[in-house]
């Protein structure tokens, strides 16, 4: 019996752990709670870049997918710290930035997903989304 | 924020269970006994879960598997990931190098030896512990569809293990996680381990 507490406790540790790293609105009844119950079609995606330490413009591209089997959908030369895009939701983006630092060349690369989150509320679907994501091109030091 | 708020939530949780479970009788008088002895034959269902880290990178690792109390040994399959992105660069060609966000998992067969020297007067013991994972490495990384860095490989490693009762053991000691190519060799192996045991009042 006592073992058994033991492993019990055990388990529902690694549960709380599990359940502790999943987003979940279900089952609330708020009416009072701002509800959008339309889902945004298009969301921002922002891309940071850093100077380029040979001063000239780094060459930027922006994909739909991944880098090495998705589409290309931008590229372009550029000078300035950031760049945005409006583009679909539930798609991965990744954008890659070319960088020449002293001789040799560092192609910075990043992706994420543009998602947005839907919960229940008082039998109404509700959604939920940050303005924009996010792809952070800056050299690491 | 939030992954900061799980690692406070996972070593509460693993402080909890190291309390609860050890007890303070252990400070008995201990009785050397030799290391090699072994006793019957008496295989258990254990869980494990732990971390191995250095300065440089941190992995979570989780296993079930074999628990073998009369000749102290173990065999468990694990998997180990790192829960979060790191920046690592590639060297593609000569000048040419990639800066990509890495993930990193392994899942492995751990093979373990257990060498008790010191026994307490409620069975609780202490000793030293050889392990060896034998595993199959991967990296993922944002934008790349492919894992890159794939290998089988061993790790072998060793350390202090406190065996609480005859239910549980905390391990801590050193693994030589050589698979990871943008992190140094060099890890801590922090071990919990669980086993149910329906013999420990015997």
């Amino acid at each position: 019996m006592k073992n058994l507490i033991k492993v019990a406790f055990f388990i529902i540790g690694i549960a709380l752990i599990n359940t502790s790293c999943s987003k979940s609105k279900n089952d609330i009844c708020d009416t009072n709670k701002i509800c959008y119950t339309q889902a945004p079609d298009e969301l921002y995606v922002k891309l940071e870049l850093s100077t380029n330490p040979s001063s000239d413009p780094i060459e930027v591209k922006f994909y739909i997918g991944n880098m090495d089997n998705g589409e290309l959908y931008d590229h372009f030369y550029t000078l300035n710290s950031t760049e945005y895009y409006l583009m679909p939701v539930n798609e991965r983006y990744t954008a890659t930035a070319k960088y020449f630092v002293e001789g040799d060349t560092i192609l910075v690369i990043n992706s994420d997903r543009l998602t947005n989150n839907s919960y229940k509320n008082c039998d109404e679907t509700c959604y939920d989304w940050d303005d924009e994501i996010v792809l952070n091109l800056k050299l690491a030091k | 924020m939030q992954l900061k708020k799980n690692h406070r939530l996972f070593l509460s949780l693993l402080f909890i269970c190291f309390f609860s479970i050890s007890p303070l009788r252990t400070l008995s008088q201990p009785i050397g006994t030799n290391p090699f002895a072994v006793s019957y034959f008496q295989p258990k269902f254990g869980l494990n879960v732990g971390a191995f880290f250095n300065h440089q990178d941190f992995l979570f690792d989780f296993g079930l598997g074999l628990e073998e109390l009369g000749y102290d040994f173990s065999v468990t399959f694990n998997g180990s990931f790192r829960p979060y992105y790191k920046t690592v660069h590639f060297k593609e060609s000569d000048h040419l190098f990639w800066q990509v966000e890495e993930k990193v998992v392994q899942f492995s067969i751990d093979l373990e030896k257990r060498f008790f020297f010191l026994e307490f007067a409620n069975r609780s013991k202490l000793g030293l512990y050889g392990i060896l994972k034998a595993g199959y490495f991967f990296g993922t990384y944002k934008g790349l569809s492919k894992n890159r860095n794939q290998e089988f490989g061993l790790t072998p490693g060793g350390g202090i293990a406190w065996q609480f009762s005859k239910m549980s053991r905390l391990s801590f000691g050193y693994l030589y996680f050589n698979q990871n190519p943008y992190a140094h060799p060099h890890t801590f192996n922090l071990k919990l381990s669980l086993y149910i045991n329906k013999d420990e009042q015997q």
